[in-house]
């Protein structure tokens, strides 16, 4: 048809970011970007927090570099920070706050009505033995386990308080959705990271229970954990992402592709349908970026599972541009900086006393002798 | 310790077998503690990832100690290095759960026991290293004697602070409860006792006599820093060491 017999119509008012031509295939892959219209911006001093699946991972790692007031609400004590890895070894910083990965919807507001008080899984403590003792909803968070079940619970407690501080508190909330096949403990519903006998425990049919979430079942938890944060605070808003990692497995007799399509699809239009009905919740469209043809491919690794950091770049990238505040590089950290300087100086001069101290005892005989 | 054995007389023990302390000289040797990468080692590490002993010092005791002599090595490698990260709290208070002492102080941070534990093998790292290369180039019996145990009093500590020059730039951290520091003594000796169990050296806990409660520094072992026990515990190591050895002190030289 030739330009002369085209009437007027709605797509002729539509801005280029609406055209496939326009927005894709005449743009070079690195300067894509989907994101239209976000509908807020991370002022300054907002507090940013981040729960999610691994590729929230990513972004909490980003936001803690860049100039946003990242919101760690469980950074580990001081003392362990001055040793080699120990505070990413045992997840600390990982997340705002040590939850681990929350990969479903389901799990993300047990974690709430946990920290509120309002949920207590009967599945408490997994001994496996030798002195070592996991927590069934985050079995990884740390290696060789708890030394005791008293440990355990202790430290539990103290991570769901700060989890409630940190709903608390934080001004911005970012979540990654991951999956909807999760399993869940058959006395009580209580949904697992990981099914028993992967990363701890013992799989027992009699005990567990397998589940893939529906649309509805994702928006319906989601709203439910809403809810429960509004109790807590009101002036929240939520980033909502889905994570472009496909499937490490599915446990449903069928291909992993088709398994992988059926959840980042539930997912996908959850997160649309959640964002579309609180002006406080936008969708951040990471997904597409990093799974979008129009990259070939080329941000993820040879795994086809792992995102490059390329890809990831490019996210943050947008991250910034559409939801980031103009000013937000140049938050005044000094005063966070300076107390880390200080507890820095005060375990090297604290060493040296030590050590100083040792040489004197053991050496104060010898000036005597005349060595 | 040596500053004890300029004042100690011949023993009245009633053992047959006579011991002499060599000690190795640190004060000719002193760049031993400088925590660097070039200080000098004990334990050295080989070019196919081995750890040694430093054959100098070897060479040092082999000419000092008389042919017709049995050498046994007794250590202290690494002392109260624990101390380092636990004598004074320099941040948000904390504690942790320990399979060696009960209880937690409520209201303080709680830091995983195997954080804990990671945090003390790493600082003595290079210590154990000493015995485990001691034990790689020796084939006498190897000792080791587990440092003093915390002092109880708090506010002990406190007033060394208050008047040791060491302590005049750490005036802003407060003494570390004495609960966390026998818990943090405790791992340490775990440490250096899980090494030992897996090198073939024997563990030399403090005397009993030095202990109060089984558990603390006797005030009468308390020196003039809060890192290590004063001439009448010296005493009772070398007494606890001959007991050991069933053999009774005669003299004592140093290894320079």
């Amino acid at each position: 048809m030739s330009n002369e017999h085209r009437k007027a119509n709605p797509y002729q008012r539509l801005p280029s970011f609406t055209r496939w031509s326009r927005a894709i295939s005449t743009v070079p892959f690195a300067e894509v970007d989907p994101v239209a219209d976000f509908p807020f911006k991370i002022a300054p001093n907002d507090l940013v927090a981040t729960a999610g699946s691994c590729f929230a991972q990513h972004i909490a790692r980003h936001l803690r570099n860049s100039g946003y007031r990242y919101f760690v609400k469980e950074p580990g004590n001081a003392i362990m920070k001055y040793s080699n890895g120990l505070v990413d070894d045992y997840n600390y910083g990982t997340f705002s706050c040590r939850y681990g990965n929350i990969y479903t919807a389901r799990q993300l507001l047990q974690l709430i009505r946990r920290a509120v008080g309002t949920f207590e899984p009967i599945e408490s403590v997994w001994d496996e033995g030798g002195g070592v003792h996991l927590d069934p909803f985050r079995p990884a968070i740390q290696p060789g386990g708890y030394i005791s079940a008293e440990e355990l619970v202790a430290e539990r407690r103290q991570h769901l308080q700060a989890v409630k501080s940190m709903f608390e508190e934080l001004d911005v909330f970012v979540f990654t959705l991951g999956l909807t096949e999760h399993w869940y403990c058959k006395a009580d519903g209580a949904a697992l990271p990981v099914c028993p006998g992967v990363a701890g425990g013992v799989f027992d049919e009699d005990k567990y229970g397998f589940a893939n979430q529906t649309v509805d079942e994702v928006v319906a938890d989601f709203e439910a954990f809403l809810a429960i944060l509004r109790t807590l605070n009101d002036r929240f808003r939520v980033i909502l992402t889905v994570s472009p990692v496909p499937l490490a497995a599915t446990a449903l007799p069928r291909h992993v592709l088709t398994s992988t399509t059926y959840s980042k699809s539930v997912l996908r239009v959850a997160a649309e349908m959640i964002a579309s009905r609180h002006d406080n919740i936008g969708y951040f469209p990471s997904y597409e970026v990093i799974t979008g043809g129009f990259n070939r491919g080329r941000y993820f690794g040879d795994s086809l599972r792992d995102v490059t950091e390329e890809g990831v770049q490019h996210v943050m990238r947008l991250f910034m541009k559409h939801v980031g505040s103009e000013t937000s590089a140049v938050l005044d950290r000094s005063a966070e900086k300076a107390e880390e300087a200080r507890e820095a100086e005060a375990l090297r001069v604290l060493g040296e006393v030590v050590a100083t101290v040792c040489e004197e005892a053991l050496l104060e005989n010898a000036y005597a002798d005349g060595n | 310790m040596v500053s004890h054995l300029y004042e100690r007389k011949e023993s009245d023990q009633e053992f047959d077998n006579e011991v002499k302390h060599f000690i190795f000289d640190i004060f000719t040797h002193k760049d031993v503690f400088k925590i660097d990468s070039e200080r000098y080692h004990y334990g050295m590490p080989t070019a196919d990832g081995r750890i040694v002993f430093n054959p100098e010092i070897i060479k040092k005791v082999q000419a000092i100690v008389p042919r017709d002599h049995t050498p046994v090595y007794f250590t202290q490698f690494g002392g109260n290095s624990y101390n380092t990260l636990t004598l004074l709290t320099i941040a948000t208070g904390y504690d942790f759960y320990s399979p060696f002492v009960e209880g937690v102080i409520p209201g303080r941070e709680l830091i995983p026991y195997n954080a804990i534990r990671k945090m003390i093998e790493q600082n003595c790292k290079i210590f154990t290293d000493d015995l485990s290369g001691l034990a790689a180039s020796v084939s006498a019996p190897i000792y080791h004697v587990v440092s003093p145990p915390p002092i109880y009093s708090s506010e002990t500590i406190d007033e060394i602070k208050k008047v040791s020059p060491y302590f005049a730039n750490l005036t802003h951290t407060e003494v570390t409860p004495a609960s966390v520091r026998l818990k943090a003594w405790h791992c340490q000796r775990q440490v250096y006792k899980e090494t030992c169990d897996r090198i073939g050296a024997t563990v030399l806990d403090p005397p009993a006599e030095s202990l109060e409660d089984g558990r603390w520094l006797a005030e009468s072992c308390i020196g003039s820093d809060p890192t290590h026990g004063n001439y009448r515990y010296s005493d009772l190591v070398f007494q606890m060491i001959e007991s050991t050895l069933k053999a009774r002190y005669v003299g004592w030289e140093w290894i320079k």
